[in-house]
């Protein structure tokens, strides 16, 4: 399902292919609570304009605070600490409150989980379409009022006009995600972070909400951070996908190499309950233990306690005490495991241990 | 594998929720008929009143400050309908003009309470921290206060008026509704489209006018309502006190404290005025009633 992008129309600086947003070791933190861990600890992530990145992991390992960050929205309390976060070519974390709010919706929109609960029950849905253009694009009423026909239609709502009028409470689950959608793209963002933006929905719907936001992204060439856990949709959408666990990136690289062969045993775990394939006691796989004791561990891998290679590849003394890098195994592939060998051969203790 | 939990009433893409542009009266009886029946009862009694006290310059048979002291404390008769007081002036005509003030005070009064209340209990929860913490304290501080003592005050200092009243009732009155209008954004706070708006970029000024107030409006009408009899006893209980209208001028709280020594030989100079004040109270009580009713059953329905 993955296409390389033959993207040679630019829509704005910066191109496709060019870097859009660089996450530099950023870290949120409590800073009111010094002994609590970061949430997040040293993230390094790059978008590029028309690109489109996954970040996946179990709850709690920090993919919806990494969005978050990048709004500069983050819950009271939290805060990113250090590191930086370029968003074609101007840190977000330094920006005043003018500028965050002309870059949310106007040139970073977002998605959420829970179409219905985003939209307000006592505004109407086209006034609502309209907010980030009036906003953002100084367009008039009768203007936006047009426009929002349009965008209704383009995300696949039957009768906008009928439909512009209603209440949040009198759409679908469905029907509200494609409003956010079109909410999120009226404005003519650059970048769209849907934080599984179909969890919330059924199957049949799901895919239709997917097929709709890559058509979207792909006539706007717009790059898009994917947050989910679900690694079909990864499948079917990602260009790249980063993993994360326990606030930290632990495998990163293209998806079709990552989803194929990969290299870190959390991955590899990720992948195996995603299969949902029962064993032969008729039991479906699950790795072992909580996400939430490793914040815990203060040195060694993070995953080591729920790790299966670490025990059978006679590993356990460095990974209790040192906690691997997030290195290169190849050209294209990065991966945070000590028993991953820079030229992407695992160490053989790897593929006999999986059951 | 992924469940459906949204709401099994959200309508199918069959039927389509289209409008058919009621028209402005249809929609009006729509909207009575939804509401529990002490909303149109008490709406009708209100414009009644409200109308007739609008008017009452013009209807009024007789001068309301004409005093005739060969009629004094005249039983009901075709030229003074419901008598004269002891001053021989027309009860009718006093009782017409005399509810203007206080309702008119009382109004203004629980209209700037509950904008400001709102306002500033709006932005408290909005803004948090030090600024949320000196408002309560200041609310704390005033809603300790009894309104009439404030007003009192108020009056003994700068004398009896429309302004003086206002501002002194106003003063304490705003307190309720920053603490419920705090309590409702919290709530609204909380909820997703307000992380939504954030996210599109909307300004703070904006999302309070367009999100959140909105979302509270309801409850913050009903309670309105529902505090209008309240205030329109305190500025009769001012007026009573002679603190309010000056005499000759006509007020039913007025014409309440004038006629008490006469209550015995015409008892209709005492429940007339009292009447007119409870049945004022009591419509707008029931239009604010009847508003929370629905509310209860909306927002029963919407989940």
């Amino acid at each position: 399902m993955i296409m390389e992008k033959s993207n040679s129309a630019a829509k704005t600086n910066p191109r496709p292919g060019e870097p859009l947003l660089e996450i530099n070791n950023l870290q949120v933190s409590l800073p009111d609570a010094p002994h609590v861990k970061p949430i997040i600890d040293g993230i390094n992530l790059r978008i590029n304009a028309g690109e489109v990145v996954a970040l996946v992991g179990e709850s709690g390992s920090g993919k919806s605070m990494t969005a978050l960050s990048l709004m500069q929205l983050l819950p009271t309390g939290l805060k990113a600490t250090s590191g930086k976060i370029i968003f074609d070519g101007e840190d977000i974390l330094a920006m005043s409150q003018r500028q965050l709010n002309h870059l949310r919706g106007g040139r970073i929109a977002m998605l959420f989980q829970q179409p219905q609960a985003m939209l307000d029950p006592t505004s109407r849905v086209g006034t609502q379409v309209a907010e980030p253009m009036r906003i953002h694009r100084n367009v008039d009423r009768t203007a936006a009022k047009a426009r929002v026909l349009e965008l209704l239609g383009e995300v696949g709502i039957p009768d906008p006009s009928a439909r512009a009028d209603c209440f949040s409470y009198e759409l679908s689950g469905g029907m509200a995600q494609r409003v956010m959608i079109a909410a999120a793209l009226s404005a003519n963002p650059e970048l769209l972070i849907a934080d599984e933006p179909t969890t919330a929905l059924d199957v049949t719907v799901q895919a239709q909400i997917l097929k709709l936001l890559d058509d979207e992204r792909r006539k706007r060439k717009l790059a898009v951070l994917l947050i989910t856990h679900d690694l079909s949709i990864v499948s079917a959408l990602a260009d790249r996908v980063a993993v994360m666990y326990s606030g930290r990136i632990v495998e990163e690289g293209p998806t079709q190499r990552i989803l194929n062969s990969p290299q870190h045993p959390y991955t590899k775990a990720l992948i195996q309950c995603s299969l949902l394939k029962a064993d032969k006691d008729g039991n479906l796989f699950s790795i072992p233990g909580g996400a939430a004791q490793a914040r815990d561990l203060d040195e060694g891998c993070r995953f080591l306690p729920r790790c299966v290679t670490a025990a059978s590849a006679n590993l356990q003394e460095r990974c209790t005490h040192l906690e691997p890098a997030l290195d290169s195994y190849n050209d294209c592939c990065k991966a945070r495991c000590w028993a991953v060998k820079p030229d992407g051969a695992h160490s053989g203790a790897h593929e006999a241990r999986r059951p | 594998m992924s469940i459906n939990h949204l709401a099994p009433s959200a309508p199918t893409i069959l039927e389509p929720a289209r409008r058919t542009e009621p028209s402005t009266v249809a929609q009006a009886i729509r909207f009575i008929r939804q509401r529990h029946w002490s909303f149109a009862v008490g709406s009708l009694l209100f414009l009644t009143i409200a109308v007739l006290l609008i008017i009452s310059p013009w209807i009024i048979p007789h001068d309301p400050a004409a005093q005739s002291l060969l009629r004094r404390l005249a039983g009901p008769s075709a030229q003074h309908w419901l008598g004269t007081d002891h001053l021989g002036r027309d009860l009718l005509s006093r009782l017409l003009i005399g509810g203007r003030f206080s309702v008119v005070i009382a109004a203004v009064t629980l209209i700037l309470c509950a904008v400001i209340g709102t306002l500033l209990g709006v932005i408290s929860a909005r803004t948090g921290g030090l600024v949320d913490e000196i408002i309560m304290r200041v609310v704390d501080l005033l809603i300790s206060f009894p309104d009439v003592i404030v007003a009192i005050f108020m009056i003994a200092i700068f004398g009896p008026g429309y302004t003086t009243l206002i501002v002194s009732l106003t003063i304490v009155g705003w307190t309720p509704f920053a603490r419920m209008a705090r309590g409702l954004t919290l709530e609204i706070n909380s909820r997703e489209y307000i992380r939504a708006a954030e996210v599109l970029g909307c300004t703070k000024t904006f999302i309070i006018f367009r999100h959140v107030i909105p979302n509270a409006i309801r409850p913050i009408a009903a309670i309105s309502f529902l505090r209008f009899g309240h205030k329109l006893i305190t500025v009769g209980g001012l007026s009573f006190l002679g603190l309010g209208v000056q005499p000759p001028n006509a007020d039913w709280a007025l014409m309440l404290a004038e006629s008490q020594a006469y209550a015995e030989r015409a008892p209709l100079l005492v429940v007339a005025p009292g009447l007119a004040i409870f049945l004022t109270a009591l419509s707008v009580t029931w239009i604010g009633q009847g508003l929370e009713m629905k509310g209860r059953n909306a927002s029963k329905a919407a989940q």
